[in-house]
């Protein structure tokens, strides 16, 4: 065998598991948003492609909600991630490894009764605000489920570590020596932090944000969970034209639909912030 | 802050005003111990230094002696657990990095990896909020001076070693410091290079006239670069002096074998010094050498004799030695190093229970006889104010 075809060969059972659950479905969903017809007569493709206007024009506003509801996320992930990730890497010393266990342990739980956990746990008379009105300290009418907020913090709470690894694996890699040189050049503490750890952390970054957005826009569980029927989610409207309106043609359009606009997002995100940083490489 | 058109002449200047004549950096009683888990690790034990405005001083010693720790104090990274850290006399003991009038080229220099060579450069200028266009000039006077003026725009990583260091030294020898610490600066390069940067180094001190502090673990660095040395172990100073005086005349045993080969001699005072400042010193195994020493008779004595110091001839021809030391041995081991050949020679009665191996240099000149070979008996001759008699280690 000629040693040049070995990494080929290495990487084909990667090939064909892209191709056979990736490709292929990829492939019969874009068939099927082009056909036309209903569960009774059958489905048979004709190359419509009104689809997807008629599918984009009836949940707009879902779609909107869902980037909206994912950047937020994202941002509060930023917020309380990268003090996170900073403080593992630079303060937790030997007991990073412990800091980084504790951070992924929720993983260990499934996620839907993760959120189901959360909806127990924020529940109208639950212990938090059962507890805070029994106090005086809540009016007997507050509530923190089925609200936009709700599904947020959801969500953030969901995809907070992939917030914070990238970060972590960044910060823990860097030269300590870049923050003693900052400092040796007159630097304070805060310009030492903004001019060479922020900028140097920027690739981490943009990889939390990509790791926290994609997952959270198409999120469909925190809506359903912790939501009410005005955060629908454009996940929760695939989910229920697939599975309750068997509107295939509309369900895989929409799939579509949010495909593309993540990727032209990630795209712009990518010009934005300069390919350099998204490959994580520093020339 | 000085606003003169010479780089060389404002580093001469700035950060010593407080007073030109005292020492740019003065360790007084220094001491830092660390704290690991239950026990506690002292790295420097009570250190005094004084180092003159604008000159070279290199601290040496094997890795562990606390010669990083010293730098690092000096720089403000480590806090010393006692003693006072002054800079151009002004007491700095606790004052953050960035308040102090040093800069520091780090051990694989630690530039910005995310900014231009031209930032990197630039970084301490704009912290100093000096206006852009004194920025910008500086940066390209400096980075002429570094001959680096071609890759201003390019990112550290696309650079060479050799280039890095230039970087590393640019960055902070423009933001004329009154004194530059330099931790391992030439440790990273290959060896060529590193001779090569010797000079180099040397030369960007003399135009800029700024006081250098060179830490490094190799002692020919240290002698081929420094005005003044200061050898360390186990956290001390053991010597501090110009090159030549610390090797040729080593304080202890440590530092004679720190900085070059040692021959170390040990033997007893026969009788004390007479006109011409000789001792006679009964060596352990029973020879005798003559040294200048003021100890008595009876007095118990190291000294050592340095290889390049010692003429090798093989036995038999005898010439005058003039009042020379001379020991006899047999040849154990020769290397050609080409301009000169090292030679391990065996010497029977010269130490007390196994004969001493000496180290000598032959210079491979023209006037030099036929190589010696492995087994040959020779003489070993020196003049006896080569007996080098050292202080107690």
């Amino acid at each position: 065998m000629r040693p040049r075809a070995v990494p080929y060969l290495l990487a084909l059972p990667a090939w064909l598991w892209l191709g056979v659950f990736f490709v292929l479905p990829l492939c019969g969903m874009l068939s099927v948003s082009l056909m036309t017809g209903d569960l009774l007569s059958g489905f048979t493709q004709t190359f419509h492609l009104g689809t997807y206007a008629e599918a984009v024009q009836r949940y707009r506003v879902q779609l909107l909600r869902s980037l909206l509801y994912g950047g937020s996320a994202t941002l509060v992930c930023l917020v309380i991630g990268y003090p996170v990730a900073y403080w593992i890497a630079f303060h937790a010393g030997r007991s990073r490894g412990g800091y980084l266990l504790l951070l992924l342990l929720p993983f260990f739980v499934s996620f839907v009764l993760r959120t189901v956990a959360w909806q127990f746990v924020l529940a109208d008379d639950g212990v938090v605000l059962g507890t805070l009105k029994d106090a005086g300290l809540l009016p007997e009418g507050a509530r923190v489920l089925n609200s936009a907020p709700a599904v947020v913090f959801g969500l953030a709470y969901a995809f907070l570590p992939f917030m914070v690894l990238p970060i972590y694996a960044v910060l823990d890699r860097m030269d300590r020596r870049l923050v003693e040189a900052a400092r040796d050049l007159y630097a304070g503490r805060a310009a030492a932090f903004l001019r060479v750890v922020l900028p140097y952390s920027l690739p981490g970054v943009s990889a939390g944000v990509l790791m926290t957005f994609v997952p959270a826009s198409s999120d469909y569980v925190n809506a359903a969970v912790l939501g009410g029927p005005g955060t629908t989610m454009i996940g929760n409207v695939i989910q229920t034209q697939f599975l309750v309106n068997n509107a295939y043609p509309t369900a895989a359009a929409l799939t579509f639909t949010l495909m593309a606009v993540l990727l032209l997002g990630i795209l712009g995100y990518a010009l934005a912030a300069g390919t350099e940083r998204m490959a994580g490489g520093r020339g | 802050m000085a606003t003169t058109t010479d780089p060389a002449a404002g580093a001469r200047t700035a950060g010593t005003a407080s007073d030109g004549d005292g020492p740019a950096i003065e360790l007084e009683g220094v001491a830092k111990t660390y704290r690991a888990g239950r026990s506690t690790v002292t790295a420097v034990r009570h250190l005094d230094l004084a180092v003159a405005p604008g000159e070279y001083f290199a601290v040496v010693g094997p890795s562990g002696c606390g010669k990083t720790t010293t730098l690092r104090m000096i720089g403000g990274f480590e806090e010393p657990t006692a003693g006072t850290v002054r800079l151009a006399g002004r007491d700095v003991t606790g004052v953050p990095p960035d308040r102090r009038d040093v800069n520091t080229v780090f051990q694989s220099y630690a530039l910005f990896p995310h900014m231009s060579v031209a930032d990197n450069v630039a970084f301490g200028l704009r912290r100093r909020r000096v206006p852009a266009a004194e920025v910008r000039r500086r940066v390209g006077d400096m980075l002429d001076l570094v001959e680096l003026t071609g890759v201003a725009s390019r990112r550290p990583g696309r650079l060479s070693g050799g280039q890095q260091q230039r970087v590393a030294l640019a960055r902070a020898l423009v933001n004329r410091p009154g004194a530059l610490l330099l931790d391992e600066p030439l440790g990273a390069l290959d060896p060529l290079l590193r001779q090569a940067m010797r000079a180099e180094l040397k030369r960007l001190q003399r135009e800029v006239g700024a006081t250098f502090v060179h830490v490094t673990h190799d002692q020919g660095e240290a002698l081929a670069m420094a005005d003044r040395l200061a050898v360390m172990a186990g956290g001390r100073v053991r010597q501090t002096g110009a090159p030549a005086e610390v090797y040729e005349r080593p304080a202890d045993r440590f530092v004679a074998g720190f900085v070059g080969a040692a021959n170390l001699l040990t033997g007893t005072v026969r009788t004390s010094a007479g006109g011409d400042g000789y001792a006679a010193v009964d060596l352990d195994g029973g020879q005798r050498v003559r040294a200048a020493t003021a100890a008595g008779p009876g007095a118990r004595i190291d000294l050592t004799v340095r290889p390049e110091k010692i003429r090798i001839a093989a036995a038999g021809t005898e010439g005058p030695d003039g009042g020379a030391n001379l020991l006899r041995g047999t040849v154990r081991d020769a290397v050609y190093q080409g301009p000169a050949t090292h030679y391990t020679v065996l010497v029977a009665g010269a130490g007390a229970a196994e004969p001493v191996e000496l180290v000598v240099h032959r210079q491979n000149s023209a006037a030099a006889g036929p190589a010696l070979r492995v087994g040959a008996e020779v003489r070993l001759t020196w003049p006896p104010e080569h007996s080098h008699v050292l202080g107690p280690a």
